[in-house]
């Protein structure tokens, strides 16, 4: 388990460049390539199995992602974090997705409803899980998190925000994948609240829920002191 | 100017910059295909090369990937225009409410400075010539980028320049010309900047953005 919220979306495309693009950046978001981390291209064939040339593109497309920095003659490294970039990333998710939310839920069908559901059915499960103390399936978990995020949008109506929501949602992943913060039954009370909203069509309260969520989620993961 | 990199580098950086903008600018026509072999030449790359820079434009949605099959320039509909056109106001309209509260006396220069130099090339293409269809583009871009360059967040103008190429794409292939009704708007779009009247200024970009599409439509440039 290692797909990002963007690439849940797209359609697999089967070559080894892609291939390589896919783990990296999935590694950037889940933390196993550091923040700040150097990136050596030599390095990167072994572990990747891409060719020089091959993977500095694949580091170029990742710092027009801003999920890799691109230091001229000196190389890449892994984008650096701040407390700045987290705030404007929430602030930046929270435009989309309210936005989002207040056309999907005018819009939303049966199916829709379904997919709310069974999304929020898996997460649930997951949160009780955790809150028992277990935390063997932590990306499972920040999975199934993002799944009942998009479901709720899902009835948006336009694929380019969709698309646009999934990028900004792998970078505020990346930050919770390194603040590790589990807010335990506030975010599982929150998430409760906001699968009710869906069902009876409140945008107006599941906005005021989903503003609290990524805020307290900002503060929460801060706190933490992982991120300077 | 970005620093200088290793030869190798800038070759693939440069190829990619002058693909991306030929899709832009509507050099490389919706759903044309893209052979590898035929645009080594033409953008000084490998086919190596060529096939990182098409998957990275693919991942910005100009480029189609068809799995095995290769490439093509991404088509464009009504739909998608649409769609567009939604995220610019959405985006520009929540960065200039930010903008205008945080602006100080070098925003406000910079953006009498960007509306100047576009004022001059609106007059300029109102008098019928079009041969500086690029430079105007780049003025218009200049300006509505001066508009929000006091948001206070990088991620959000990256989001926003992002989705203003994809908007700019379709000014240039249904060849969007609006004359005096656009620059009408530019210049209320200055005038609210210096009176910090965001809900107005708001109002004039949903206006300017809704009436660009509606051309579109109207004329038949874009299929359903």
């Amino acid at each position: 388990m290692n797909q990002t919220a963007s690439q849940l979306q797209g359609e697999p495309i089967p070559t080894v460049g892609e291939n390589a693009y896919r783990r990296i950046r999935s590694d950037i978001i889940f933390g196993r390539l550091e923040p700040g981390q150097k990136l050596k291209l030599e390095r990167l064939r072994d572990a990747y199995g891409a060719s020089i040339s091959t993977l500095r593109e694949i580091l170029n497309r990742l710092s027009s992602e801003s999920l890799v920095v691109a230091e001229g003659q000196r190389g890449f490294e892994v984008a650096p974090v701040s407390v700045e970039n987290l705030r404007e990333i929430a602030a930046l998710r929270l435009l989309l997705e309210v936005h989002a939310l207040e056309q999907s839920f005018a819009a939303g069908d049966m199916e829709w409803e379904g997919r709310v559901v069974a999304a929020y059915h898996k997460l649930a499960t997951l949160e009780r899980r955790m809150s028992d103390g277990d935390r063997s399936e932590t990306e499972l978990w920040k999975r199934y998190d993002w799944e009942f995020h998009q479901s709720l949008i899902s009835a948006c109506g336009s694929t380019v925000l969709m698309e646009t929501h999934a990028g900004v949602f792998d970078k505020y992943l990346r930050y919770q994948m390194i603040a590790l913060s589990f807010r335990g039954d506030i975010a599982a009370e929150e998430h409760r609240i906001m699968h009710e909203c869906a069902l009876d069509r409140d945008a107006r309260r599941a906005r005021e829920v989903l503003v609290r969520h990524v805020e307290g989620g900002v503060e929460h993961a801060l706190a933490t002191g992982t991120i300077r | 100017m970005r620093p200088m990199v290793l030869a190798e580098d800038t070759a693939g950086e440069a190829a990619y910059r002058h693909i991306r903008h030929d899709i832009i600018f509507g050099k490389l026509l919706p759903g044309a295909r893209l052979k590898l072999e035929q645009l080594r030449e033409p953008y000084h790359a490998s086919v190596s090369t060529l096939r990182e820079i098409l998957n990275r434009l693919a991942s910005e949605r100009l480029v189609l990937a068809e799995g095995q099959r290769g490439f093509e320039v991404a088509p464009v509909s009504q739909q998608h225009f649409r769609e567009v056109a939604a995220m610019r106001e959405l985006l520009e309209g929540h960065a200039m409410k930010e903008s205008f509260q945080r602006g100080d006396v070098e925003w406000e220069s910079r953006i009498l400075a960007a509306h100047h130099k576009l004022a001059r090339m609106e007059k300029r293409m109102s008098s019928g010539d079009r041969n500086a269809t690029e430079e105007w583009k780049r003025y218009d871009r200049e300006f509505h980028a001066a508009l929000i360059a006091a948001c206070g967040s990088t991620e959000l103008m990256a989001a926003h320049r992002q989705i203003f190429d994809h908007y700019l794409r379709y000014q240039i292939i249904a060849v969007i010309y609006r004359g005096d009704e656009a620059a009408q708007e530019h210049r209320q779009l200055l005038d609210y900047a210096l009176g910090r009247d965001h809900d107005a200024a708001a109002g004039v970009l949903g206006q300017h953005i809704r009436a660009c599409v509606e051309h579109t439509v109207r004329n038949g440039l874009l299929a359903a």
